[in-house]
């Protein structure tokens, strides 16, 4: 078992071969190799490490598709062109959360190293996104348009050309 | 208060409210834990996110605010990946490939800053809207005989007209959407090689070795240029460009003949319309004959030798002329001084294009 502690000090414990889709953890444990010390993760907050947990947990036996091929994000990944129409029931439930702590989430995969949870927090993201007018996405993330009115409209030109004619 | 008394407090208090209070609080929360993922996120993670976008959501979300529209067509790896993941282009290799130059297209530069739509952006667009006419059936393909069975040697075109050279000594202007021939020219006494377009006025080279001028809108030859011993094998128009000090070089717009000679010649544009015809030559018994001239050529600029084989292809900006030929070598000539600046070695064989 390894001993997980959260940036509020709450304890966690979990089974090494679950908690290795973390490739942060994984490595250190290699690094380190037997310890009983607990790992601290000052950038997880408790909630936010259970979820990752039940994560980790549900996922335990997935094949590990990515393996050592963990291309980070931004640059371009690996040779599967993205789609965010894949995700499974248990992950869209999974994600069901408020958009503060799927933030978290992503944060906390994106640190944890633990690749196929980046993708699918992300993808959530990105679904929120999909097929919504600017106003929509606008509403959906409170975010406000700073765009002048002639602005909006050139910006607005700017992208036409991808609307269905 | 603690944070996590704070937490116990509410949530003693919710158990105890009744419904219409619960869902009041359940709306204020809905509306004030949003978050504006892609400015909020770090910058890698955001873009990870767009990366799973469509191109439709793509161009939407650039219309959201400011910081979305410069984290999204900012950003070429996102554009790039789309050219190949949508199939708009197979290779990498095809999606690097000469970026269209963004500068001379922004039109509407404004205080919108920075002003973004990268080139891959600018290409996916190209190609998406290229694609889409084709399965909508906007564009179509349009087959014409135009010559007939004789050669089309050299075309040009523009949105309106396609204008063609051909070796049955005519040069044709056609309607583009159509393929209606527009204008007929017919003059030349051997086969036309080369042809430049300058709005209304067109200029041909042909084997006969001269080089006529002709105006789309009647179709008239006004002007014939005498002197490359042998075939006009390519020319090209210069239009004046203005040099740092703030002079215009060339003064007025010229053609860059180059021949089979091996000389390249220089001649002022002439206008079909303002410039009094000039023939040069007449037509007399056996072919063509000097006419009996009471001037120099008054457009003949500049004869350049140097080059010992077929001038094959030539080209300027400005106040430089480059030109290649079959004697495996490039030149670049001076407009302004009338010289040749520098003789470019290295290929071992003829230079085309």
């Amino acid at each position: 078992m390894v001993r997980l502690h959260s940036s509020e000090g709450s304890e966690f414990e979990v089974e090494r071969s679950v908690i290795e889709k973390s490739l942060l953890i994984k490595n250190m444990l290699d690094d380190v190799g037997e310890n009983d010390a607990a790992i601290p993760l000052p950038n997880v907050s408790g909630p936010i490490l259970a979820k990752v947990i039940e994560y980790c947990e549900h996922h335990r036996n997935d094949p590990d598709v990515d393996g050592q091929n963990t291309t980070k994000p931004g640059t371009s990944a690996g040779a599967s062109s993205p789609s965010s129409d894949d995700i499974d029931e248990w992950d869209m439930e999974f994600c069901r959360v408020d958009q503060g702590t799927l933030y978290e989430m992503i944060l906390a995969a994106n640190y944890l190293d633990i690749r196929s949870m980046l993708d699918l927090t992300c993808k959530t993201v990105a679904n929120m996104i999909k097929n919504k007018s600017p106003e929509e996405i606008r509403r959906t993330f409170n975010i406000t348009k700073d765009f002048t009115p002639e602005e909006e409209e050139l910006v607005r030109r700017e992208n036409a050309w991808c609307e269905d004619r | 208060m603690p944070e996590t008394l704070k937490s116990y407090l509410l949530f003693q208090l919710m158990r105890r409210s009744t419904l219409p209070t619960v869902q009041f609080v359940c709306s204020y929360t809905q509306q004030h834990i949003r978050l504006d993922f892609i400015s909020e996120l770090p910058s890698e993670l955001a873009l990870h996110v767009i990366s799973f976008l469509d191109v439709n959501s793509l161009c939407r979300s650039a219309q959201v605010s400011r910081c979305w529209r410069e984290t999204i067509d900012g950003e070429p790896s996102i554009w790039r990946r789309r050219l190949l993941d949508d199939g708009l282009c197979r290779t990498e290799m095809e999606a690097d490939g000469k970026l269209p130059d963004c500068q001379l297209e922004d039109r509407h530069r404004t205080a919108l800053s920075p002003v973004t739509g990268h080139p891959y952006k600018r290409r996916y667009r190209r190609l998406y809207l290229l694609r889409a006419n084709w399965n909508s059936g906007r564009a179509r393909h349009l087959t014409f005989p135009a010559h007939g069975s004789n050669v089309v040697t050299c075309l040009h075109f523009d949105g309106r007209r396609i204008i063609t050279g051909s070796d049955d000594n005519s040069v044709g202007v056609w309607d583009s959407a159509t393929g209606a021939l527009l204008r007929h020219m017919t003059g030349h006494e051997g086969g036309v090689w080369a042809l430049a377009v300058c709005g209304d006025t067109v200029v041909s080279g042909s084997t006969d070795r001269s080089i006529r001028v002709w105006d789309i809108a009647d179709g008239r030859c006004s002007h014939i240029l005498w002197g490359h011993t042998s075939t006009v094998r390519c020319c090209k128009i210069i239009m004046p460009r203005r040099m740092p000090n703030g002079e215009l070089c060339p003064r007025k717009p010229v053609i860059i003949t180059g021949s089979r000679d091996a000389t390249l010649r220089v001649w002022w544009l002439p206008s079909p319309r303002r410039d009094p015809p000039w023939m040069g030559m007449a037509a007399g018994n056996g072919g063509m004959v000097p006419m009996n001239l009471p001037q120099a050529d008054p457009f003949l600029l500049y004869s350049w030798t140097g080059h010992t084989g077929s001038v094959r292809a030539v080209d300027g900006w400005g106040r430089w002329v480059v030109s290649g030929s079959y004697d495996s070598t490039v030149r670049v000539w001076d407009l302004l001084k009338g010289e040749c600046r520098w003789r470019l070695g290295g290929h071992t064989q003829k230079v085309y294009s």
